[in-house]
């Protein structure tokens, strides 16, 4: 079975998605390209976390801005395992301070294999930043 | 593998590069002798806590292991930083 359909008979049996859609899915696999989920592949033997941002110089001539940040996923699961061990007292203030900044995430529905699947999602991600003219790329993958 | 060695690097031309080779096994050489003090105490702490001292060291540890690979790097026009962990 293909990674693919493996995980939308998941996402049906988590109820995340009803039989037709799943049927809808299924069909439009059988008839696509056979692209065998390479991403999701590649992400079960991935180690690390690469964020890659380049920004255009703010003055003409200059050389751009490169951010080139690698973060091993050991690191990122470890963290959230930690996070588990936090007092609710803190894990509320963190909830709290995340508010404050327009963020509403609740760390205490956050698990370790969570990570995973946003991980996966976000495999491969590229965003365009277009900021005052000066236009910036952040691409996210795991390798 | 716990990190053994940091490299960072600051650049700010067209004054002097800071080159930094951090050999951190040694720091945990020194640390060593610390911690094994120090850790039935910390044990003690948690458990009066109601923390499991074991899942908390274990997730430490993790932590710790997990720092291995580390690279940061930033090139502006004007300013670069390299980070490293070895």
């Amino acid at each position: 079975m293909s990674e693919n359909r493996r995980r939308i008979l998941e996402m049906l049996a988590n109820g995340r998605i009803t039989a037709d859609e799943a049927e809808r899915l299924l069909t439009a696999l059988d008839n696509g390209p056979a692209i065998d989920a390479p991403a999701a592949r590649s992400f079960g033997a991935s180690k690390y976390l690469r964020i890659l941002v380049e920004r255009e110089p703010e003055r003409a001539g200059d050389e751009r801005t490169k951010v080139n940040i690698r973060v091993p996923l050991q690191l990122l699961r470890a963290g959230v395992r930690l996070k588990s061990l936090l007092p609710d007292e803190a894990r509320d203030q963190l909830n709290e301070a995340l508010r404050e900044k327009g963020v509403d995430f609740d760390v205490n529905q956050f698990k370790a294999e969570n990570l995973d699947e946003l991980l996966e999602n976000m495999n491969d991600l590229t965003i365009d930043i277009d900021k005052k003219s000066r236009k910036a790329k952040v691409r996210v993958f795991c390798e | 593998m716990i990190p053994m060695l940091a490299v960072l690097r600051i650049e700010r031309p067209p004054r002097r590069v800071l080159r930094l080779w951090l050999p951190l096994f040694l720091f945990w050489l020194l640390a060593l002798p610390i911690a094994v003090v120090a850790l039935p105490v910390v044990a003690l702490v948690l458990l009066v806590l109601r923390r499991n001292p074991l899942r908390l060291f274990a997730a430490y540890w993790n932590l710790l292991n997990g720092i291995s690979g580390t690279h940061v790097e930033m090139r502006k026009p004007r300013a670069s930083v390299y980070v490293h962990v070895y």
